[in-house]
């Protein structure tokens, strides 16, 4: 075996998608989990989808006192990285009529990673079902649209 | 990043073209790769005191999103910092592809009105079955 090092220089661009809204956009927007602690933005790169948190009821960890981290990875290498700005959703493929799946969910209270589907019950309502193995064997909990206020 | 910029999370991306035949690897004898180093500059001389961290990622429409860098906190009046790398976050998928995305995610201090520019040098380390 032989190691190789590969160097490359990035020049980085504000990510944006200049793609039409199509059915599976639908997905994208502001959700808020049953429990209220986060609210997490749902966009596209590329063709998949992705949710990252964006909001956190309590920000700061009361045993540093400082924001929260991701304390519980298992690379040790990341455990330093804030919560505010983690990528929950990962890799979520629409399938057809209101399902998004081949996707995982991160539960940063444990460091466990899940396998995950989504299933959008109307406009403003997600079923986010996390599992191992089969389907069968896991959670699902109700995520809605957060709701901008309109004005008048 | 393209300004107005709002206090939290933001992202910027690059995409990159893959191409081992200057270092003479075969993708399908790669077993093992890793990101080893990652710099990020400001080119236009200011300093990261807008950002509390950065965050790496890898993504790809034919390959699982992985996260292999981050710095929290950013030190204060640098106009360049070194991330923390992850050796365990195996990347040999990308190199099987013809291009993915480098994903740099950063948690803004505050709302900026400006454009912001980043440059990046990373490396990869790549073990190869001979």
């Amino acid at each position: 075996m032989r190691t190789t090092l590969f160097a490359i220089i990035c020049i980085f661009a504000f990510q944006v998608n200049l793609f039409s809204q199509t059915e599976a956009d639908r997905l994208t927007g502001v959700w808020e989990p049953s429990n209220g602690k986060a609210r997490v933005k749902i966009d596209k790169i590329g063709t998949k989808y992705f949710g990252k948190v964006v909001w956190l009821k309590e920000p700061i960890d009361p045993e540093t006192d400082k924001p929260k981290v991701d304390k519980n990875n298992p690379d040790k290498a990341l455990q330093n990285a804030p919560i505010k700005g983690y990528r929950l959703l990962k890799d979520f493929q629409f399938k057809e009529g209101n399902i998004w799946h081949e996707g995982t969910i991160y539960d940063p209270e444990n460091g466990s990673t899940y396998a995950c589907t989504i299933e959008m019950v109307d406009e403003n309502t997600l079923e986010i079902r996390g599992y191992i193995g089969i389907s069968a064997f896991g959670r699902t909990d109700v995520w809605k649209r957060l709701q901008i206020p309109k004005r008048d | 990043m393209e300004g107005p910029l709002f206090e939290g999370p933001n992202s910027v991306s690059a995409m990159h073209k893959v191409d081992l035949s200057s270092i003479g690897v075969s993708a399908d004898k790669i077993n093992h790769a890793y990101i080893s180093k990652v710099r990020v500059y400001l080119p236009d001389s200011s300093n990261f005191n807008l950002f509390g961290d950065f965050k790496f990622q890898l993504t790809a429409d034919e390959a699982s999103m992985v996260e292999c860098a981050q710095l929290n906190p950013i030190p204060s009046n640098v106009s360049s910092v070194d991330l923390k790398t992850s050796s365990e976050a195996d990347l040999k998928d990308f190199f099987k592809l013809s291009e993915f995305v480098i994903l740099m995610d950063g948690n803004l201090k505050e709302d900026y009105f400006e454009n912001v520019n980043f440059k990046a040098d990373l490396e990869f380390t790549i073990n190869v079955t001979e």
